[in-house]
């Protein structure tokens, strides 16, 4: 292999690496255990939705709604269980009913996308729209408080000393990993990404496949926002989610998902994500001024981009 | 003594990567004739007019233009009036035929294109080749043919000395390829240099003064073309003796496999369409290029939507809505377009194999190590060159991907394949290893074929009857000695039909 070969496949991990020992330098506290944890913590709610992201990219599409649709799935999980009380199994059932919902919405975004031959960035644009409109009218543009302490309390649980939404995310990260790599269905999803219709003359269901994957990207909207609003206690109508489509789409190209389908590993979207989390701590500790955070952000995902065209090209 | 050539190459040599693709090749080309450049694939045609046409750099050798030596890039090419026509087709689908004959190379007026002298001109280009094309249509409207003839008038509307053009007529009919010809006969009067590069023997027998041969990124002749024979051609490509291309026809049993009755496509392409296919048989679909054939094929297995007719398979009435159901019913279709619709190209090989049959292999999780013996099987009877299982399919000549497309199709057990165009794009012995496959499976009756084809030799070769389309529909059939091809050709022109009606 040559050295660029080794660069572009290892890529996102040297630079995460590289990433890693200039904060360690520049800043000791970066490294301490507690500050590792709270990069993971922070991470995971962006990351999950990133996996979904992931799947939905391979499959050769995108979702522009998550941010709005996060903040839909957080308002209707704590209006849920403000009406069935606080209770261990209001909760639970809760729980359920936001995945459920969200898998459905994710559904028919697919459905739409598959069978309506609407492009991706047009149907879940409307989407976008679409969601942070309802969740501002149902809360007159204020906020949505859960009443549940047992609700709230999901999400600064910690196990093993760990944060529950981390646990969650690295847990997600490997069932992923496995369905998408390790599957049928997962190899269905890579084939209708890189060459729709060689996956129609090899006999694949196309646009079951293709609603599949909104689906589990709607599962994962679902997941991040039950741990976002539980650990907040609280959506925003008007600033939860802001921003999330671009930062999931962001870890997904980064860690080398290619924006036309077809290629892509949850691995490296994992890792897209944590270089992301851990641009942000370092700008935070080396106190960057917050407007300017945006800016690194950018100019990383533009080259993660470039780095993986040198490839192509050769 | 010799006239001066007007290209030559010296001692040209490539590497891609460690693999010599060309090997110190000598060849020169002299005005006013037709060279035909013949070879296996992988041989390094491509390569070769590639470098004599400026797109690429070779690694040592030198280039002589009119007896100067040259660096070639594809600015000093063009000024220099050496135009290749890539075998790769590189038009912009949405703009129209006219825009597309003058990209970068549009007449201005004072400021703005002059677009009533593009029309013009462009309409002259299209009279002089005597096709039915319209100017002012969207290139993306094109069938696959015309599109490869738009290719050919942007070359011609520059000033030409040298065409080189990489098998133009691997897409056309042979009403266009014909066409071409008399266009490059009249090209050749008026001094031009035309070098072609084909996998069609007869096609270079009937057009080319000179004949030059590569094998393996060596020239191994250059010189008349003299008397040599196809057979002959193709054994000096080879590097071996070739007794006979295509395998002994073998007979059917007169029993139906498939039935297909008053089929009409939902978009009214394909009207009224009855035929039958025996256990055993390989029965040929001839036809001009936008007759039908593969719109008639999609329809049956479910890819287009019928509005009414049956289909039996083995007696009994079948509905095939998708590719799936037909695969159920024992039907598989190896398409056209073998990069566009055949492979995931981006797949390693072995995932090619297996895209079909996961089902069988696994439950939800997938079984590698199972996929990976299934193709290695299929690699050894097939003779699938790759460097092993884990090798990216685009990587693979196109031989060895149309092998591993039928790789995946034989391994659903199918007991009919529909084959269109099977061995377009095809180097020659990967075309002999692909005709054995086929008839090896039908004379031991454990299938039957369909073989569309626009490959005259080809459907002549391989089957005992042919069905033949215009239109929609299928206007004729020969069996046995009627498969000939004035026959054949006329049928497809509708020719005989119109002479009988001028008689009466």
């Amino acid at each position: 292999m040559h050295l660029r070969d080794v660069i572009s496949k290892y890529g996102i991990l040297f630079a995460l690496i590289v990433l890693i020992l200039v904060a360690g330098i520049l800043s000791p506290a970066f490294l301490k255990i507690q500050n590792i944890i709270n990069i993971f913590w922070q991470i995971s709610y962006i990351g999950i939705i990133a996996i979904g992201m992931t799947f939905i990219m391979i499959g050769g599409g995108i979702d522009l709604s998550v941010g709005s649709f996060m903040a839909l799935m957080g308002a209707l999980a704590i209006q849920t269980v403000n009406a069935l009380g606080d209770t261990v199994g209001s909760v639970i059932l809760s729980i359920l009913i936001t995945i459920a919902v969200g898998a459905l919405l994710g559904a028919g975004s697919g459905f739409l996308v598959a069978k309506g031959r609407i492009p991706p960035f047009v149907v879940t644009l409307g989407a976008m729209a679409i969601y942070r409109s309802l969740v501002l009218n149902f809360a007159n543009g204020g906020v949505y408080m859960s009443r549940s302490t047992k609700y709230s309390s999901i999400g600064m649980m910690r196990i093993l000393e760990l944060p529950v939404p981390m646990i969650v995310f690295l847990i997600y990260v490997i069932i992923a990993s496995i369905i998408l790599e390790r599957t049928k269905f997962g190899r269905y999803v890579y084939a209708i990404g890189a060459n729709e219709t060689a996956a129609l003359y090899s006999a694949i269901n196309v646009d079951k496949i293709r609603i599949a994957t909104y689906v589990i990207g709607g599962i994962s909207v679902s997941i991040s926002a039950i741990l976002i609003s539980s650990m907040m206690g609280s959506v925003s109508s008007s600033s939860t989610g802001n921003g999330f489509e671009l930062d999931a789409i962001a870890a997904a190209v980064i860690g080398g998902t290619s924006l036309s389908g077809g290629k892509g590993k949850i691995v490296g979207t994992f890792l897209g994500a944590l270089v992301l989390g851990v641009i942000n701590n370092m700008l935070v500790m080396l106190n960057v001024a917050v407007y300017l955070q945006g800016l690194v952000k950018g100019l990383i995902i533009i080259s993660a981009v470039f780095l993986q065209n040198v490839r192509r090209s050769e | 003594m010799a006239e001066m050539p007007v290209l030559q190459g010296k001692g040209i040599s490539m590497k891609f990567g460690e693999a010599l693709v060309l090997d110190s090749v000598d060849v020169a080309f002299h005005p006013g004739k037709v060279y035909g450049v013949v070879g296996e694939n992988g041989a390094g045609k491509s390569t070769l007019m590639r470098i004599l046409s400026g797109f690429l750099q070779p690694i040592s050798g030198e280039i002589y233009v009119d007896g100067k030596q040259t660096v070639l890039n594809p600015y000093k090419a063009k000024e220099l009036g050496i135009v290749l026509v890539p075998q790769e087709l590189n038009l912009v689908e949405p703009l129209r035929v006219y825009e597309n004959i003058f990209l970068g190379d549009e007449p201005t007026g004072r400021f703005l294109i002059d677009k009533k002298k593009m029309i013009q001109e462009a309409s002259e280009i299209i009279k002089n080749l005597d096709v039915d094309i319209d100017p002012m249509e969207l290139v993306e409207r094109l069938s696959t043919g015309k599109k490869q003839m738009v290719e050919i008038m942007k070359a011609l509307s520059r000033s030409v000395e040298i065409l080189i053009m990489d098998e133009p007529t691997a897409s056309l009919s042979e009403d266009e390829t014909q066409k071409l010809f008399e266009t490059v006969k009249k090209l050749k009067t008026s001094g031009i240099t035309v070098i072609f590069v084909s996998h069609r023997l007869k096609e270079i027998v009937q057009i080319a003064d000179e004949l030059v041969v590569l094998r393996d990124g060596k020239k191994v002749y250059q010189g008349a073309l003299s008397d040599f024979s196809e057979t002959q051609i193709a054994e000096m490509m080879v590097g071996r003796k070739m007794d006979e291309i295509y395998p002994e026809k073998v007979g059917w049993e007169e029993k139906n496999v498939l039935e297909v009755r008053d089929l009409n496509s939902a978009d009214g392409k394909i009207r009224d369409v009855s035929f039958t296919l025996k256990n055993g048989e390989v029965l040929g679909f001839y036809g001009l290029v936008g007759a039908g054939r593969t719109e008639l094929m999609q329809t049956i297995i479910g890819v287009r939507k019928l509005s009414s007719g049956e289909i039996f398979v083995d007696g009994k009435p079948a509905i095939i809505r998708s590719v799936k159901e037909a695969m159920k019913n024992g039907i598989v279709y190896l398409p056209e377009e073998r990069k566009l619709a055949g492979l995931i190209l981006n797949f390693e090989v072995f995932k090619n194999t297996s895209l079909m049959t996961l089902d069988k292999i696994s439950k939800i999780v997938t079984k590698p190590k199972v996929e990976v013996e299934r193709f290695e099987f299929y690699r050894k009877s097939f003779d699938i060159r790759v460097r092993g299982p884990y090798q990216i399919t685009h990587t693979l000549s196109g031989g060895n991907q149309q092998k591993l497309v039928l790789s995946k199709l034989v391994e659903t057990g199918a007991k009919i394949f529909i084959m269109d165009e099977p061995t377009r794009g095809v180097d020659i012995n990967s075309r002999y290893q692909i005709y054995k496959i086929i008839s090896e499976l039908a004379s031991k009756k454990m299938a039957s074929f369909i073989v569309v084809s626009s490959d005259l030799p080809e459907i002549i070769g391989l089957c005992n009857r042919v069905i033949v389309m215009r239109n929609g529909t299928i206007v004729g059939e020969a069996v046995g000695e009627e498969v000939e091809e004035t026959n054949l050709i006329y049928m497809a022109l509708g020719v005989s039909e119109s002479q009988e009606k001028f008689k009466e």
